[in-house]
């Protein structure tokens, strides 16, 4: 269970990339900004709660707005072992990737 | 269930209440309800409607899996705390469970025992109806025994309607040796009976029939062990077994299931009681094997039982006179000399016998 599966990397990256504006509407528009995957936010909702439970994720309630019929916005942050796993994938990514040149030029 | 004013589709918006963890911790009615907003400006009302229902839809299971996975993880964070507890004090732990595998193991043994012991030959199909005959031969109930005389069964049968059935079976241990060919064995199990006794008694067959099997003499019905003990795996169907000590060969009319160990018979082999001179005696003084008979249904057994005396009168008051010259009602005026019939019924032969 050290590794990130493909739907975390996202979902973290996204929220990494959103810095303090990381909610379930934001999350899901950067998620399609980056993969053009089409989250549906049952998967959204239980992925952040496996990486809240393996502290790569923290949440904070915001303040409610009328556009959200009187809820309040949940935040959520990466932690610094969080940071570290996403960290970890990319240069394992990098690894794989470099070492075979000739694949990214066809 | 569309609204108008402030469009969203209630149906959905109803159903989202049940989703008590997304709503608590991730908001879900907050999220889904800005990004229908931001929908319905762009894409319109159809659009919009049409995602809020593909987002509902998806999010109703993918709860029940959030559900289940908090409750593993529940149940995983109780057994860390349980296992360390136990770590922490395992001197007491240890006594407090081993105490109470002791006694749940007892516990478990008694009562198979107790199930075992009740459920003593309650396979036979009617066991309900089925008594063994006994009798008693002083004033009181512990003066009983349980053999009676050759021809009790076929006289009950004759004067009794109620008597269904009524079959003799030879219970003592006989150590014969038997021999098939070249195998030779001294075989324990031999037990002697009516031909009628698989009309009483539930027997499954393997091989032959239950009806014919025992009505010829020097016939026998011998149980799975024992083919394979003597046959491996041939037809024993047709084969003689010779009984050494009588010089008798038995032919193999039939093959039965092994007894079961909650049966109060155990036999090896059965076979037919005419065989034996003993079976056409006719004295009834010499009580020498059980009999056993069938009920007719919605009898009880105290009805039969209440004209025994008068049926013993009939049958052996003339054989007492011959013997002794003493008519058989002056020897009953002396209370010592009682002499009677009662009926058992088969369940209770295991345990008040």
């Amino acid at each position: 269970m050290q590794e990130l599966t493909v739907l975390e990397q996202v979902i973290l990256t996204a929220i990494w990339s959103l810095k303090d504006d990381a909610y379930g509407v934001s999350i899901r528009k950067e998620v399609k900004k980056i993969s053009g995957r089409n989250l549906m936010y049952g998967t959204l909702y239980n992925a952040l709660d496996q990486m809240r439970r393996k502290d790569y994720v923290v949440t904070k309630e915001g303040s409610p707005t009328p556009n959200r019929r009187g809820r309040s916005k949940i935040y959520y942050h990466l932690t610094p072992r969080g940071e570290k796993m996403l960290r970890t994938a990319y240069e394992f990514q990098e690894a794989i990737w470099a070492s075979i040149p000739d694949f990214i030029e066809d | 269930m569309k609204n108008t004013s402030k469009p969203a589709p209630r149906l959905a918006v109803w159903l989202l209440a049940f989703l008590k963890r997304y709503e608590a911790e991730y908001s879900v009615s907050g999220d889904v309800h800005e990004e229908f907003r931001e929908i319905m400006n762009e894409r319109g009302r159809f659009r919009a409607y049409l995602w809020f229902w593909g987002q509902v839809l998806y999010l109703l299971p993918t709860y029940t899996t959030l559900s289940v996975t908090v409750g593993i993880a529940r149940l995983e964070s109780y057994l860390k705390v349980a296992l360390r507890c136990l770590k922490r004090h395992k001197g007491y732990s240890f006594i407090n469970i081993a105490g109470l595998t002791i006694g749940m193991a007892c516990s478990i043994v008694i009562a198979i025992f107790v199930f075992f012991e009740l459920s003593f030959d309650q396979h036979h199909e009617k066991a309900s109806q089925i008594y063994r005959v006994g009798a008693q031969f002083g004033p009181t109930t512990d003066m009983r025994g349980a053999f009676t005389a050759p021809p009790v069964a076929q006289a009950l049968m004759d004067d009794f309607p109620e008597v269904v059935h009524a079959v003799r079976y030879s219970p003592w241990p006989r150590n014969y040796l038997i021999s098939c060919g070249e195998k030779k064995f001294l075989e324990k199990g031999i037990k002697y009976a009516d031909a009628n006794f698989f009309d009483v008694f539930t027997v499954p067959f393997i091989q032959g029939n239950p009806d014919t099997a025992l009505s010829d003499p020097c016939t026998v019905v011998i149980t799975e062990g024992i083919a394979r003990k003597y046959f491996r795996n041939d037809n024993p169907l047709g084969e003689s077994l010779r009984l050494e000590d009588r010089e008798e060969e038995y032919k193999i009319t039939g093959v039965v299931e092994d007894c079961p160990a909650n049966s109060h018979f155990q036999f090896d082999m059965i076979a037919s009681f005419i065989t034996r001179e003993n079976s056409r005696d006719t004295g009834w003084m010499g009580h020498s094997l059980f009999t056993y008979i069938v009920l007719q249904e919605g009898v009880a057994p105290s009805q039969l039982e209440q004209k025994f005396p008068d049926f013993i009168l009939r049958h052996y008051g003339p054989q007492f006179f011959a013997q002794t010259g003493v008519r058989y009602q002056d020897h009953l005026r002396n209370e010592k000399n009682y002499y009677g019939y009662f009926l058992e019924p088969l369940l209770d032969i295991h345990l008040k016998s």
